[in-house]
């Protein structure tokens, strides 16, 4: 085992519905602003819910040729556009191309998927665009990626709904800390605001009618985001040794699943990644400053997450700032575990806490202080992100300052 | 065997629309789209043949069927193709003259 290997993170892109950068998803951030607004990009007549965290004004032909965009589904130009930014113009070149990968959350193109077959059922077309296939394969954002930069090491995506990217940066940071590569741009993207998807969403009963409020007492359900997070992940002295700009260090990755419920969250499951990413960072609970919650703002979700990290953090909780930043950019899905990475290294990075927006009244539930409303200074040194998905699937990150 | 005398495609309008729409969607120069030009000479990938065989299809409201024995492949020289798709549009012409669903796709 070489544990020497560390793992920095020296690129982070974005685009979400606090804008299409990574400095505008944190300028956002910190200064609580909210990107959940009135559906504008699909007809909302048949849906129960009116609001989403929309990436707005975002303009596929600005970024692509239109040849290259029959190709891709909204899903691969949002991870390609944050891939970019990720990248700052810089080429794999310096590399052995095996040395670099691409992992990614695993995303349906879900507007081809949408208008495809509405156009078969509803309205009866004779054929479907050749590219339907390509286009919706939940690989197609790993691919496009890896295409763009030529990385040409492991490349695949990674399916667990809404943990999904946070598997992805996990498995990353391992296969460049064992030695299996050197760089990944890895994070995901989700672009699933369609009017098929949403209307399942409504099935299930847990989406908030107007905004999204974890851990406060009137919180009332989930708001569904859309966007992208691709951080560039590099073996630490090789990133030295180029003088790179490392906005934090990932540490540890803990992963468990709960095999009990499918859709209701599990203290126990949650607990125990936790745990496991804090033994694989051999980081004591004490240790961590800030943790990035799942923070979905269902009744469920809010309550089991502070009762698992009450068991996980003991007393140590009543001192430690847990946030929610699903209350601005929106639960994003197969990306959202990538983009509150993102914001878990920016943060540590400015020592800025990020808020918990929407927040009204405290809930004996949820006993925490989550960074109400507003953002905070603090000198974090080291950071959790947590996910968990449907299908009791758990990930967790943990990230450390810079130094 | 040669479908088209003299490797010349002669001037049926709608021979000439069929490889307007081929050398654009393959983006092949219009000028080297000969008869005897064969698809692997000219460079066309087989995504590029498959969109150029959509957009005919779409433009002319017409289902080219594939090939059975060698789906993919059934095309190998640029005249193939053309002669394929005027004999689907001159059976079309006979069993039907509807228009319906033109235009339905996009």
């Amino acid at each position: 085992m070489t544990s020497a290997r560390r793992v920095a993170i020296t690129g982070i892109g974005a685009i979400t519905a606090l804008g299409h950068t990574a400095a505008a998803l944190w300028n956002g951030v910190q200064s609580g602003a909210c990107g959940i607004r009135p559906i504008a990009n699909i007809p909302t007549e048949r849906l129960a819910v009116s609001h989403a965290a929309e990436v707005i004004g975002f303009d596929p032909a600005t970024h692509f040729d239109s040849r290259r965009l029959t190709t891709i589904d909204r899903t691969s130009q949002l991870a390609l556009v944050a891939a970019r930014e990720a990248m700052a113009g810089r080429s794999l070149a310096e590399l052995e191309p095996a040395r670099a990968g691409v992992i990614l959350g695993a995303a349906i193109g879900q507007e081809t998927f949408d208008s495809s077959y509405k156009s078969l059922y509803g309205e009866n077309a004779k054929r479907l665009h050749p590219m339907t296939v390509p286009r919706i394969m939940p690989n197609a954002p790993a691919s496009h990626v890896s295409m763009e930069f030529g990385a040409r090491g492991p490349c695949f995506a990674t399916a667990s709904a809404c943990a999904s990217s946070t598997h992805a940066i996990g498995l990353a940071f391992q296969m460049i800390r064992s030695g299996m590569m050197d760089l990944a741009l890895t994070g995901g993207s989700d672009a699933s605001i369609v009017v098929g998807f949403m209307k399942a969403w409504d099935a299930l009963r847990v989406l908030s009618p107007d905004a999204c409020r974890p851990f406060s007492a009137d919180r009332n359900g989930l708001v569904i985001g859309e966007g992208a997070a691709i951080l560039v992940l590099e073996e630490w002295h090789h990133a030295k040794m180029r003088g790179a700009d490392i906005h934090a260090e990932l540490i540890g990755f803990g992963m468990t699943a709960d095999a009990g419920e499918l859709t209701a969250p599990d203290a126990n499951g949650a607990a125990r990644a936790m745990q496991a990413a804090l033994s694989d960072a051999a980081v004591t609970a004490d240790e961590v400053d800030y943790v990035n919650a799942h923070g979905t703002g269902t009744r469920l979700n809010d309550k089991t997450e502070v009762a698992a990290l009450r068991h996980v953090f003991g007393p140590h909780l009543d001192a430690m700032p847990v946030s929610s930043s699903k209350s601005m950019h929106g639960h994003c899905l197969n990306a959202g575990g990538a983009i509150e990475a993102a914001i878990t290294a920016l943060a540590l990075r400015q020592g800025i806490l990020p808020p918990t927006i929407g927040f009204r009244a405290p809930d004996p539930d949820c006993a925490i202080d989550c960074v109400p409303n507003e953002a905070r200074h603090a000198p974090i040194q080291i950071a959790m992100s947590n996910s968990f998905a449907f299908g009791g699937l758990n990930a967790v990150l943990l990230l450390r300052r810079a130094a | 065997m040669m479908p088209f005398a003299h490797n010349d495609f002669g001037s049926d309008p709608r021979i000439a629309r069929i490889l307007d729409i081929f050398a654009k969607e393959t983006e092949t120069d219009r000028a080297l789209l000969r008869p005897d030009a064969t698809l692997d000479d000219l460079g066309v990938a087989s995504l590029d043949l498959t969109m150029a065989v959509f957009e005919i299809e779409s433009v002319f409201d017409i289902e080219i069927p594939v090939v059975a024995a060698q789906p993919g492949a059934e095309f190998t020289t640029v005249g193939a193709l053309v002669a394929h798709v005027i004999t689907v549009l001159d059976g079309k012409k006979l069993e039907t003259p509807s228009q319906a669903g033109a235009g339905a796709t996009g």
